[in-house]
């Protein structure tokens, strides 16, 4: 006997208003669209020279001839580059109502009485809300919009961007590099300990559009800082992209914090790239959850490089109907003394396909490195996939690497024990999924792990 | 920097995942074994060639068969191996224990997949090795759980042993699964010695030459004790004795 679980209810996180956008950039990729982009953007003129040279790597690299099929990407169709049709404000008051209800009903200004720093809402590629704490301000810590970042901060950027994440990493992130617009930017100077989460929220709106964010973390010797990404877009029929790049620049002695969860509707392909680098007795941790979307290939990567660096990963992925999560998580131990920790659990169900996918390695110059991964699997029906793919590469014997993973079922044992003891079978069968992402669930800020179990129980309400 | 490191994993490519990428001068040899209806084989490759050996089996287990699959290599030259291991009947079943030595500038590249196809059918793979000096060795294993092997299970356990610092070692343990009614476990252990043993064996007056052969010869024990043939169990023992003493 089986019970069934239904699908996430997405009527809550669907919210799709009508596409008012000033401009947007014809479809199809071409100098001249990348050109237009940096203009109307007012890029500087050595951001223009990036994009044109990101435009180049872009049409000499192939698409990824593993993982999900992404072959219904068809690039010619996307339109890359849509502005909202609002000026960015301070003050919650003048966001046009449209923008403003869909965000109301995201629960952003709700989260900002939750005493969070600053929001920066992404309303498709431009920031349209904006608002940080003076405190912030006065300890030094700038947060903002790249756009803003470009112009304020310019020689902050140009030192890093994307310098973590080359273009020629792969065809999206040349992309990326090419179409880049909006995405936030935050600089903690040393020493200061940013006591509360900065939070950011993205999404997309219009039909067809792709969403390239993105995000630059630096954070200076011994501080310290939380930030929380989280994403929803409303359900569209024509194949979305988001192809964001996260770049994290953790300093000596220095600790950041990285949540998400990621909440795309069904027909988005989320080809994220996301990388850290850790250096000097410093830790970077990321916890992310990896729901809705059609297709995600997201694989957070940490370069351990500096001595005594630790990297901590903690991820969910639940794949439901008609969804091929390819997720899982990177290390790169290149300095000696750097240890790692992956735990992970995926849940697949009606038909979802969920793969964890994750490579390990240790370098000749990383000795004593030590690295720890554990990684569970759940299937609920014996229509889904669920594949574990880890790859370890030592060199070098003074390495310590061990990985564990199991995939099955619900235990009809754990199911009968609970069911002994009064609970119902449905209810059994919650509490079991609950504490199989509980280890996550525990990492998360409160609001998102609310968020994360409201989408457990909203499955488990629909059990028949 | 980045860019070396980022470079040297197979992220464009995911590329180790899957098959055997060893290019040796070596012929293939390739074997079909069948293990009829009810059968019990047991079948052991041994290497302890001079040259480089390449080897690909392929073993099709019927209804409630079982096949003892066991491969020790203490080899000279490269070896490949590439073992597939078909569980096609109902509650058949397969124990496939392998050990691997690796010395000098050898090349080791394991490709081992179990498919469970059948209904309630059981794979344990049980993968034990030793590096040293140069030796690069790649080891994939797959556990493959396809539809309808209701009722199966898998376990899969790599430990790795490194000697020395020269060595490179890349293990890719695979799980897949498209059946839920099924448990599988995989592990994969890789390190030095154990300080503590190597402690305790020393504070009872061997040095660390002996200490290692002890520690290691431990390892393989439990693997090369399945080999029905007295001489050959003998040899191999000597083999690695000699090996390690170097």
């Amino acid at each position: 006997m089986k019970s069934y679980i239904q699908d996430i209810e997405r009527a809550l996180y669907d919210v799709r208003d009508e596409d008012k956008s000033v401009y947007k950039s014809d479809a199809g990729l071409t100098e001249e669209i990348i050109r237009d982009i940096s203009t109307r953007k007012k890029d500087p003129s050595w951001m223009l020279d990036f994009r044109l040279k990101s435009l180049e790597v872009y049409k000499k690299i192939s698409l990824p001839t593993w993982g999900p099929d992404i072959s219904e990407l068809n690039m010619n169709e996307i339109v890359t580059y849509v502005k909202p049709n609002a000026k960015q404000v301070n003050d919650w008051s003048q966001v046009p109502d449209e923008i403003k209800n869909t965000f109301d009903r995201l629960g952003i200004p709700a989260a900002e009485k939750k005493s969070l720093a600053g929001v920066g809402a992404q309303y498709d590629s431009e920031v349209v809300y904006h608002s940080i704490q003076k405190r912030l301000t006065d300890l030094g810590v700038v947060y903002t919009d790249m756009e803003t970042a470009l112009v304020e901060h310019e020689d902050i950027v140009r030192e890093y961007f994307m310098t973590l994440v080359p273009p020629k990493d792969h065809k999206f992130a040349a992309l990326h590099g090419a179409v880049w617009s909006g995405g936030s930017f935050v600089y903690v100077p040393a020493g200061v300990d940013v006591k509360i989460p900065l939070q950011s929220y993205f999404r997309l709106n219009a039909a067809g559009a792709g969403q390239f964010e993105h995000t630059l973390i630096i954070v200076e010797p011994g501080a310290k800082l939380h930030f929380i990404e989280g994403c929803s877009a409303p359900r569209y029929n024509v194949t979305n992209l988001h192809a964001g790049c996260v770049e994290l620049f953790v300093k000596e002695g220095a600790r950041l914090r990285y949540s998400t969860i990621e909440n795309w509707s069904r027909n988005m392909m989320n080809l994220n790239t996301k990388r850290a680098l850790v250096e000097k007795n410093a830790l970077v941790e990321w916890v992310s959850g990896s729901f809705g979307s059609h297709v995600s290939m997201l694989y957070p990567c940490s370069v351990l490089h500096g001595e005594g660096a630790r990297a901590e990963f903690t991820g969910v992925t639940f794949a439901g109907k008609g969804q091929n999560l390819d997720t899982g998580a990177i290390v790169v131990h290149a300095a000696p003394n750097t240890s790692a920790n992956i735990n992970t659990r995926t849940i697949s169900k009606s038909g979802g396909s969920a793969t964890y996918r994750s490579a390990v390695k240790v370098t000749k110059n990383a000795p004593f490195a030590k690295c720890s991964v554990n990684c569970e699997s759940l299937m609920l029906d014996d229509q889904s996939r669920s594949d574990t793919l880890p790859v370890m590469d030592i060199e070098g014997d003074e390495a310590d690497i061990g990985h564990e993973a199991k995939i099955g079922r619900i235990s009809e044992e754990a199911v009968f024990y609970l069911m002994a003891r009064g609970i119902s079978e449905s209810e059994a069968r919650a509490m079991i999924v609950r504490g199989f992402v509980e280890p996550i669930a525990k990492e998360l800020p409160l609001e998102y792990a609310v968020e994360m179990n409201n989408l457990i129980n909203l499955e488990l309400e629909g059990q028949l | 920097m980045d860019e070396k490191i980022l470079g040297e994993m197979p992220l464009k490519s995911w590329r180790w995942l899957g098959v055997n990428e060893l290019k040796t001068s070596a012929q293939v040899e390739e074997k079909i074994i069948t293990v009829g209806d009810g059968e019990t084989q047991k079948i052991s490759e041994i290497n302890l060639a001079d040259k480089n050996i390449a080897r690909r089996i392929k073993i099709l287990v019927g209804k409630s068969a079982r096949v003892e699959f066991i491969t020790a290599d203490l080899g000279r030259g490269d070896y490949s191996a590439d073992v597939e291991i078909d569980l096609r009947g109902d509650d058949s079943s397969a124990d496939l224990d392998a050990v691997y030595f690796g010395d000098g500038k050898r090349k080791l590249d394991f490709n081992f997949v179990i498919r469970q196809r059948g209904k309630r059918t059981s794979a344990n793979m049980n993968v034990r090795g030793a590096l040293t000096e140069h030796c690069d060795k790649i080891f994939r294993g797959t556990l493959d759980f396809q539809r309808g092997s209701k009722g199966s299970t898998g376990r899969e356990l790599e430990e790795v042993i490194i000697l020395s610092s020269g060595t490179r070692n890349r293990s890719v343990p695979l799980m897949l699964a498209a059946e839920d009614e099924v448990d599988g476990h995989h592990a994969v252990s890789i390190g030095r010695l154990d300080e503590e043993k190597i402690f305790y064996l020393m504070s009872r007056g061997l040095d660390m030459v002996e200490t290692e052969k002890l520690i290691v010869e431990a390892a393989f024990n439990p693997v090369v004790d399945k080999i029905s043939d007295e001489k050959l169990r003998g040899e191999l023992l000597e083999n690695l004795q000699r090996r390690l003493a170097k």
